[in-house]
């Protein structure tokens, strides 16, 4: 048997185990997967938003809530934008062929890194937003003001922190992903 | 459901194959599969021509498995024993041990190597892979000589006395 031969035989020698031949079953696995994720997405949404229309129809609204309300209104919307402006890989888009395939797939990964980039300006700018918040309540209100500036302060700082921990592991992921692609079609 | 997916399951081995080429990892390599079988159930109807499917189904496989090989470049290779695999040839007299010799050697290819051969050793001759890659058929020429002769160094080390 010549070299090629014996690659070719050692490679179709090669199986799937008995126990992987149900595919039906792990494509609904993978794709009720997907859809739980996007559950908790959007229940975390909802729950932000019951709080606060709650506390807005019950005109119940406190300092903290006050404090909070632009954090949220400004973070959420930004999120949401994120998520649905992320280019996601369509399936089909990996049908194509490798050099086209490798061309989209660039693309939307520059956007991914440009998104990841904006995350992290929204991040800050809420932080200078909460340290600002806090100076002027010490300065200018009373003690419930107070209380509630320091816990928008150690939310903000906790939401800064989270958001750097994200965007350093999306980062490093995208850019891994971004040069291997780039190599496949040699630029 | 999709009238060509139990067609596409008939080609589950080519995609494992394709799979197994991308990814050593075991674990890795199941997520890696289900990567691709939920791309190719979205993108069926997307397929123009039935009598494609299979080009079809290792283009997907093949371009998904391209961007996943370096996310999962740092994960731990954890290989679980199984006793049935060891040690034991198969009708065509290939052992376990030569085919993980294969993947390991494949995997220190480059991707641009890598893809043309593996499409080789699936049965595809120079125009279909250009086709399927979107390059000329010189540069699959090109592309598998180097590859050829890369696993050949390979091999004579392996085998050397």
């Amino acid at each position: 048997m010549n070299f090629d031969d014996l690659l070719k035989a050692t490679w179709q020698s090669e199986h799937p185990s008995a126990s992987q031949r149900d595919l039906t079953r792990r494509v609904g696995r993978q794709k009720m997967r997907l859809r739980v994720r996007r559950g908790i997405e959007l229940a975390l949404t909802a729950a932000a938003v019951l709080l606060f229309g709650r506390s807005l129809l019950s005109a119940s609204m406190g300092p903290a809530h006050w404090l909070t309300l632009p954090f949220f209104a400004l973070y959420i919307p930004i999120a949401w934008a994120i998520i649905l402006r992320a280019p996601r890989r369509r399936a089909w888009d990996a049908s194509e062929t490798a050099e086209v395939y490798a061309r989209l797939r660039l693309s939307q990964l520059r956007t991914s890194l440009r998104d990841l980039r904006f995350a992290r300006a929204a991040a800050g700018v809420l932080f200078v937003y909460a340290i600002a918040a806090n100076a002027a309540v010490w300065w200018l209100a009373d003690d419930r003001w107070h209380e509630a500036g320091t816990i928008l302060l150690l939310v903000a700082g906790a939401c800064l922190l989270a958001t750097w921990v994200l965007i350093v592991l999306s980062r490093r992921r995208v850019l891994r992903e971004y040069r291997a692609v780039r190599r496949l079609v040699g630029t | 459901m999709d009238a060509l997916w139990p067609k596409v399951q008939t080609f589950h081995p080519q995609l494992w194959r394709a799979v197994c080429g991308y990814e050593l990892n075991p674990a890795l390599r199941e997520d890696l599969l289900q990567e691709v079988l939920l791309a190719i159930w979205e993108s069926l109807p997307h397929l123009r021509e039935p009598a494609m499917l299979l080009p079809f189904v290792l283009r997907i496989a093949h371009n998904l498995g391209a961007s996943h090989v370096r996310s999962a470049v740092r994960a731990p290779i954890q290989v679980s024993f199984d006793g049935s695999l060891h040690d034991v040839a198969d009708a065509s007299g290939i052992d376990s041990a030569q085919r993980q010799w294969l993947f390991q050697a494949l995997a220190t290819l480059p991707i641009n190597q890598r893809q043309p051969l593996m499409l080789q050793l699936e049965g595809f001759d120079y125009q279909e892979i250009a086709a399927m890659l979107g390059t000329s058929v010189e540069n699959v020429g090109v592309r598998l000589n180097r590859a050829r002769a890369r696993l050949k160094i390979l091999y004579g080390k392996e085998h050397a006395p």
